[in-house]
């Protein structure tokens, strides 16, 4: 009845970036980023890749609500490495990895689809 | 002469023979339910006789197949009786009379007579050569044929009693009975009668005098014994020695033998039977529970004693640790005690029958083991028509199942004899007895006839449709004993009393809503009535729409009502048009009598049930009109309790006062009032009856008005009334009064009459006003009451206060000791003084109170213009009277705290009432005093020469008696501090607890929350409110905890008390104290050390609001009452299609109330009393989900949350510092709350956010809690201390996961937050729980966050010892391990990874026995196979792990280990040979 709709789960609204970083003032090399209109599939690949980086001291992500479309994500890194650079470097890694993954996954598709045609001729 | 197979009787003459062959034949053989065991020489078996029974008769066992009757020569008696009786059959008894005298060959193998312990009566019996033995048994059969055969008694004594009237032992006693039953049978046979005779006494008393159906014997017999051993005692020892030597040689030896035996097991027997008591004096009893609770504690294989163990761990339990232990175990054992009633057998005198045990005691020798004994048998088969035959008494089911049989006697009997039980139970329960630990647990036995499963009010409402009066009589007491009438009267006259009073408590039973999370599942929610109101009117709204939802709800909707709630229940069954039929049938004074209580106790029950009296029909009218048509003059106490109903209906809903107005019910009811008084000589001589019930209905009728000028009706009346009541108000020549013992009646009235003119003092408009806009028309405040008329209400109640011119009253104040010159006061009278006094006192301080203006700063320079003359009149008489010490003599207020500990508690009630009214008009007297305009204040130097009281009035009474005041304070601590814990169990139990019935505690232990001693604690917890307020002492520990304790023990109704000890506790001074005391504690107690840092100024003021105001919303708010019409729409269409009945909606739409429309208090829709750990909300409420207007929910976050934390934390590190520093000499509350509610509190605090943890100073403070509880978990013995599921709620292990992920995303791994979450891990928690915390941390891959073992705040061992044994969670390890999530745990040496290498390789390489040698193997192949996957990775960890802690023979164990592991791999032995050579190369070998 009062739920929102359904587009707010994955639209930005307009006037707010997607990722905002807050650095936290308390301890040092740490940091959350709130991730607008993402859930858990995000969440926990990011935190998992950061858990890869031996820098990483910290990295957790919640979701603060199921109704409010947002992740919440902290970071805490040593101070070979900061918590923005950890992020952007799990970021980039995800992408790697899973452009990786894709490019095998067409290969290993073509080929597949490769054998079938020649099977079915 | 038969055969005896034991070897019988041979000495005897033939007399004795049917006594001794059938003991001598019991023996050796199976004799059960009369068949007999040797053929008896050919002797012929009479076929059992046929009779004649209409159907559903109770049907006698003896009318089966299988019994043998026993018709022979020797049973003459019987047989006559059986002719005599034939033509009895169209009688009341007519299918058990015949069933009876059948059944009288059986019982006599009971028989006694010959049995030897009982030598020493034998011996003095005859003295002579009589047959000892004989005799005895003679009288024994003697009763035994009279009391079966009821009707014919007569007949049989006249033939049996010139036989055996011989001995005086027995004839008195005898005589002395027989009247009585002669008197119920002669007269008229019919057991109608004989019930009203009955209805004189009290139920159980009845039934103890009269006893129809038997028992007395046992009386007799026991007369019996002792006259024997009064005769024995006079007899020498050698004379002794000479008969005993008789009887021996007279017997043969094998006899003997057999007769030892038996009297050992009789004795046994008799300890166990409680029924063996009929003495109704209470020292027998005593003597008897006293024994019986011995017996308990030594024979151990009884199923009652597992049941009383129960209890007794309870009370214990409830000492050491507190009532959170609740739900499971608490339940099953509180559910074993109830289910162990179903197998209670109950005599009809309402006592247990433990035939159980008697058949038990003995191996071997069954014959003698029934469970009968010449004392019960008469009980055995009386009535029975089901259940097990051969059992004595009955179960509460057969009771019910009986209560439904077609004869009316029987029905009758049934009911009397539930009624009985009750009774009993209700009266043991709220006394306190003993008894609830020794042989009979009462609240059990209530709990079992109420529950659910009896179906007892169905049974109820039958009988109350009854066609014979004496059923409809016996129905109606019973419904007065399940809705404890009595009990309740008895409570609410002693709330009446207590002049803060308001009235309207309800007795429904309610339970409270469950915990959850979202406030730390703090228990402590609100209450709920046990049945939604809108149930229990159902059938009245639908008898009004015409019957045509006939149907829909069925009996079963009532039954299921009615065992959530037995008065509800019975509403609902219609119980209220068949009273009023009852009512309107012109019943008998006792029916009535009863039938009006019922009306107040359902009155009583709720606003709901209130109302359908008031609703349904003409029940009101009919009484008031009963009232009015008889014998005007004549008191009677239908009308007294008439004029009750009335009142308890009034205080409900001021719309009924004003139809009662109208209808002129009020001026039917109380003309008596009104009425011109004679003299009070005459009064007196009209007879102290007389005089208690005058005074009985006048105090119900000025209570009644009371109500109604509380409401603002018929204040102007009160002046008519006036003149009539002045003779109640002064000082009577007390002497004469207890000459006429009317004392108690007179200062009855005068208490009442003063606390009703307290009621109007309230009204009264403020003095200085008032004074001033005197020229204003007086008219239109018509309806208040004017100063003009206190002017010689004064002056009496003055009197009053000089207590040195009553003369009793002096003595009794001043000079304990000479007691004797005159008759000196009874406590009762004492008493009845006290409330006068203490009603007085309230009165004035009333009065007072509306001359002080509200703002003293709105004066000319502060000060009064001028004072009214009465004001240091009062304070004059106060001094003067020495009510406090201002010389040497001991004062009144010593007396009185004298009173309060050392006697009863009705008086430490009234005496405290006293005080508090005395301290409340001194310090108004103060107050004033202070704030006139006297000249003394300006220039004390001129007034040295005045009167020392002027001068102590002048510089204010308090100031000058503070010594005595602090006095009073401490003395009252210690009286709440020794006793809150004993108040404490009132809700142990949710839900369908105890009992689900009405009043008195709902069955609760010590009378629960209905109790006279609660009363007396909230009383006390008012008058600390007072002393605290007026005394401003600074703040110690021992009044912080007291104030602590106080909270614990007021209940609804009493919210301004534990506002104000809110007030009282958070304020800026006590929380510098709770400071200091943390600064003294830190720095004492090792292993602390002081904060470096304090808290400022403003700080305090933030905590001391935050605090207060949390508190009071947190648990002082009170739920409103749902809107009436448009639920009642909404409802009504929602019952057109379903046909169950609804369940009850937590979140209740909210309406509010108009202010003072009702004096009502109800347990429903309010959280108070609070539970013992209230002061942890302040940190574990999550947030607040508040419902708004139109239903929605939403999650509210307190702007001020932060703060309440914060103030929270530092709250209860000073609760908890602050015991350190006191004696150890009282239980403080804080210490009482298990450590387990307050590690899980500081948890719940983290669950909202780090803030707690961000502020550097309540990081501090959490610091030190952790370190606290650390080190009370490690004083713990192991195991079973953090029961976090058990004990805090069912659900813990969501609420851990939560954590964990909060933990996990949020925390950047604090230490704090990780020791905390690692305290989870403690080897003392519960499996679950501690599964569920790994399992959470494993996921959330935050396993790696908690700190190494040595940073946790309890000791390394408690993690590690013992070895975990619990298959799942060495699981739950070996799957982290495996699943990579465990690898930077190892690297940072987190406590995770310390944890799994001890329990594992402990697991692995210790000694595994039998079926975990299974799962052994299984892990061990798991973490080989993973080591080959991820060698690089977990190589380093599978060594640590093969290479954990073994210190002695390093080589040889590493050795040993590898091994193994090769044995284990299964198809893995490569890797686990690169393992060993991995080791080998590394380091080791």
């Amino acid at each position: 009845m009062n739920a929102p709709d359904r587009y707010e789960r994955f639209v930005v609204p307009e006037g707010v970036s997607k990722v905002s970083y807050e650095r936290d003032t308390k301890i040092i090399n740490a940091a959350s980023f709130t991730v607008e209109r993402e859930d858990h599939t995000i969440g926990n690949i990011v935190r998992m890749q950061l858990h890869r980086d031996e820098n990483v001291l910290f990295a957790g992500y919640k979701l603060p609500h199921p109704l409010q479309y947002k992740i919440l994500l902290r970071i805490h890194t040593t101070s070979q490495s900061s918590p923005m650079q950890a992020y952007n470097q799990a970021i980039n890694d995800l992408d790697k990895e899973l452009d990786h993954l894709k490019n095998e996954f067409e290969v290993a598709l073509a080929r597949h689809t490769g054998k079938q045609q020649t099977q079915d001729y | 002469m038969k055969k005896e197979n034991g070897g019988g009787s041979k000495n005897s003459k033939p007399t004795l023979q049917f006594g001794g062959d059938d003991a001598s034949r019991l023996v050796g053989g199976i004799v059960e339910k009369g068949f007999s065991d040797n053929p008896q020489g050919g002797r012929p078996i009479a076929p059992p006789r046929p009779s004649v029974l209409p159907f559903p008769v109770a049907r006698h066992r003896s009318h089966g197949p299988h019994w043998a009757p026993k018709i022979g020569g020797s049973n003459v008696v019987n047989d006559n009786d059986y002719a005599g009786n034939d033509n009895r059959e169209e009688e009341d008894f007519d299918g058990m009379e015949v069933a009876a005298n059948i059944a009288n060959p059986v019982q006599r193998k009971e028989r006694k007579g010959v049995d030897f312990s009982r030598w020493k009566e034998i011996v003095k019996n005859n003295g002579t050569k009589k047959e000892p033995v004989r005799e005895t048994k003679e009288i024994n059969s003697d009763n035994l044929s009279r009391r079966v055969a009821v009707p014919d008694e007569n007949v049989i004594e006249k033939r049996q009693w010139p036989q055996n009237h011989s001995p005086k032992s027995e004839g008195s006693n005898v005589v002395e009975k027989l009247p009585t039953w002669r008197d119920g049978s002669s007269k008229d046979g019919q057991v109608d009668l004989k019930m009203k005779s009955m209805q004189k006494s009290k139920v159980a008393s009845g039934f103890a005098a009269q006893k129809f159906v038997g028992g007395e014997e046992v009386g007799i017999e026991s007369q019996i014994d002792a006259e024997n051993r009064a005769q024995l005692s006079k007899m020498s020892a050698d004379e002794i020695a000479e008969a005993q030597a008789e009887i021996m040689n007279k017997l043969n030896p094998e006899l003997i033998n057999l007769l030892k035996k038996r009297g050992q097991t009789k004795v046994k027997r008799q300890k166990f039977s409680l029924s063996d008591v009929t003495g109704s004096e209470a020292d027998s009893l005593q003597s008897e529970k006293n024994r019986s609770k011995l017996i308990e504690n030594t024979m151990s294989d009884k199923p009652l004693k597992i049941v009383t163990t129960d209890t007794l761990q309870d009370k214990d339990d409830k000492a050491s640790s507190n009532i959170s232990e609740e739900n499971c175990s608490m339940w099953d054992a509180w559910s074993k005690r109830v289910e162990s009633v179903r197998d209670m057998r109950f005599s009809v005198e309402g006592k247990i029958i433990r035939s159980d045990f008697a058949r038990v005691s003995d191996d071997g020798k069954p014959s003698s083991e029934s469970g009968y004994s010449a004392d019960n048998v008469s009980e055995r088969d009386f009535l029975r028509t089901e259940g097990d035959p051969g059992a004595s008494g009955y179960t509460i089911k057969e009771a019910v199942a009986l209560s439904r049989s077609v004869i009316p006697g029987q029905r009758t009997i049934a009911l009397h004899l539930i009624a009985a039980v009750l009774d009993k139970a209700i009266c043991s329960i709220s006394q306190n007895q003993v008894d609830s630990e020794g042989p009979v647990d009462w609240e059990a036995v209530w709990a079992f006839a109420l529950g659910p499963e009896p179906e007892l009010a169905l049974s109820l409402r039958m009988s109350l449709d009854d066609n014979h009066n004496s059923v409809v009589l016996a129905c109606v007491k019973v419904i007065q004993c399940v809705l404890s009438c009595t009990m309740n009267e008895i409570v609410f006259d002693m709330l009446e009393k207590t002049p803060t009073y308001v009235g309207g408590a309800c007795t429904a039973p309610v339970f409270r809503t469950k915990p959850d999370v979202n406030v730390g599942f703090i228990r402590g929610g609100f209450w709920k009535y046990n049945v939604k109101p809108s149930n229990i009117l159902h059938f009245h709204e639908e008898e009004s729409e015409g019957d045509k939802d006939e149907g829909e709800h069925t009996i079963k909707d009532d039954v299921v009502l009615a065992g959530q709630d037995f008065a509800a229940g019975l509403v609902r069954m219609g119980i209220l048009p068949r009273i009023c039929f009852l009512l309107e049938t012109d019943p008998s004074a006792p029916l009535e009598e009863c039938l009006i209580s019922i009306l107040i106790a359902i009155a009583r029950h709720s606003p709901t049930c209130a109302a359908a009296i008031i609703d349904s029909g003409k029940i009101v009218q009919t009484v008031a009109s009963r009232f009015a048509s008889k014998e005007q003059m004549e008191i009677n106490i239908c009308k007294i309790k008439s004029v009750t109903l009335l009142k308890v209906l009034a205080q409900y809903e001021k719309k009924n006062c004003l139809s009662f107005i109208n209808s002129g019910i009020l001026h039917k009811v109380t003309w008596h009032l009104y009425r011109y008084p004679n003299s009070l000589d005459q009064w007196v001589k009209s007879g102290a009856e007389a005089c208690k019930l005058s005074s009985a209905l006048l105090v119900e009728q000025l209570r009644l008005y009371k109500v109604f000028i509380r409401y603002g009706y018929c204040i102007s009346d009160f002046s008519n009334m006036f003149t009539s009541l002045c003779m109640w108000l002064s000082v009577p020549t007390i002497e004469k009064l207890m000459e006429n013992d009317v004392m108690n009646e007179y200062c009855a009235i005068t208490k009442e009459v003063y606390l009703i003119l307290e009621v109007l003092a309230c009204r009264l408009p403020n003095f200085y006003s008032d004074v001033r806009e005197k020229t204003k028309d007086v008219a239109e405040e018509k309806e208040t009451w004017s100063w003009s008329q206190f002017g010689s209400i004064f002056d009496l109640a003055l009197e009053w206060v000089q207590v040195k011119n009553i003369a009793p009253l002096t003595r009794l104040f001043n000079c304990q000791n000479n007691v004797g010159e005159i008759r000196s006061l009874q406590d009762s009278e004492i008493n009845s003084l006290l409330w006068v006094i203490s009603s007085v006192l309230n009165m004035l301080s009333s009065v007072l109170k509306a001359v002080i203006p509200e703002d003293f700063t709105s004066l000319p320079n502060g000060r009064l213009s001028w004072l009214p003359e009465f004001v240091p009149k009062v304070g004059l008489e106060i001094i003067k009277n020495g009510y406090f010490r201002f010389s040497e003599n001991g004062s009144i207020v010593d007396y009185l705290c004298r009173l309060r500990i050392e006697n009863g508690r009705e008086l430490a009630i009234s005496s405290t009432c006293c005080i508090q009214g005395l301290v409340r008009v001194v310090d108004s007297v103060d107050k004033l005093i202070q704030h006139a305009n006297l000249e003394i204040h300006q220039k004390p130097s001129k007034f040295e020469s005045a009167p020392e009281e002027d001068k102590i009035l002048a510089n204010g009474i308090l100031k000058s008696c503070a010594v005595e005041v602090q006095y009073s304070l401490t003395n009252l601590m210690k009286q709440i501090m020794n006793k809150w814990q004993s108040t404490k169990p009132v809700e142990i139990f949710s839900r369908g607890g105890p009992a689900p019935g009405v009043g008195v505690g709902w069955g609760a232990s010590d009378g629960g929350y209905w109790s006279l001693n609660t009363l007396l604690t909230q009383q006390e917890a008012r008058l600390l409110v007072d002393l605290l307020e007026i005394s401003e002492i600074p703040p110690t520990a021992q009044t912080l905890n007291c104030a602590l304790t106080a909270c614990l023990t007021v209940g609804p109704g009493n919210s301004s008390v534990i506002d104000k000890l809110l007030n009282f506790m958070f304020r800026v001074p006590v929380l510098k104290y709770l400071n200091l005391g943390i600064g003294k504690f830190l720095s004492v107690k090792q292993g602390f050390s002081p904060f470096k840092w304090d808290y400022e100024e403003n700080e305090y003021l933030l905590f001391a609001n935050a605090l207060a105001t949390h508190f009071r919303n947190r648990w002082l708010t009170v739920k409103k009452k749902q809107k009436s019409t448009g639920e009642k729409i909404n409802h009504k269409s929602k019952k057109k299609d379903a046909r169950f009945l609804e369940t009850i909606d937590e979140n209740m739409d909210e309406s509010n109330q108009e202010s003072l429309s009702s004096l009502k208090l109800e347990w429903a829709y309010q959280r108070l009393p609070l539970p013992t750990h209230w002061f942890l909300s302040a940190i574990s409420t999550v947030n607040f989900v508040k419902i708004d207007s139109t239903g929605e929910t939403y999650m509210e976050m307190p702007e001020n949350f932060l703060e309440v934390s914060k103030a929270g934390l530092f709250l209860l590190l000073g609760i908890e510092a602050i015991p350190a520093s006191l004696t150890s000499e009282f239980f403080s509350p804080v210490e009482c709350v298990t450590v387990v509610w307050k590690l899980h509190a500081i948890s719940v605090v983290l669950l909202s956010g780090m803030g707690v943890l961000e502020d550097e100073k309540s990081r501090d403070v959490y610091e030190t809690l952790q370190n606290i509880y650390g080190k009370i978990i490690d004083e713990k013995e192991l195991h079973k201390s953090l029961q976090f599921e058990s004990e805090i709620h069912k659900n813990y292990p969501t609420f851990i996961e939560t954590l964990v992920e909060q933990f996990a995303a949020e925390s950047y791994g604090d230490v704090l937050f990780g020791r905390q979450i690692a305290m989870y891990l403690h080897r003392s928690v519960e499996a679950s729980v501690r599964l569920a915390a790994w399992n959470g941390l494993s996921n959330a891959r935050a396993l790696e966050l908690l700190p190494t073992l040595d940073k946790c705040f309890s000791k390394a061992e408690g993690y590690l010892e013992p070895i975990e044994d619990d298959e799942k969670i060495l699981e739950a390890y070996v799957k982290s391990w495996v699943g990579g999530a465990l690898d930077r745990a190892a690297k940072r040496n987190s406590m995770s990874f310390s944890l799994v290498l001890h329990h594992l390789s402990w697991f692995i390489f210790g000694d595994v026995v039998g079926d975990m040698l299974s799962l052994r193997n299984k892990l061990v192949k798991s973490l080989l196979r993973d080591y080959s996957r991820k060698q690089q990775q977990h190589e380093g960890m599978l060594v640590k792990l093969v290479c954990y802690y073994n210190k002695s023979d390093r080589d040889y164990e590493i050795e040993r280990r590898l091994q193994l592991l090769k044995q284990i791999c299964d198809g893995n032995l490569a890797s686990a040979e690169k393992l060993e050579s991995c080791i080998k190369l590394n380091h080791l070998i």
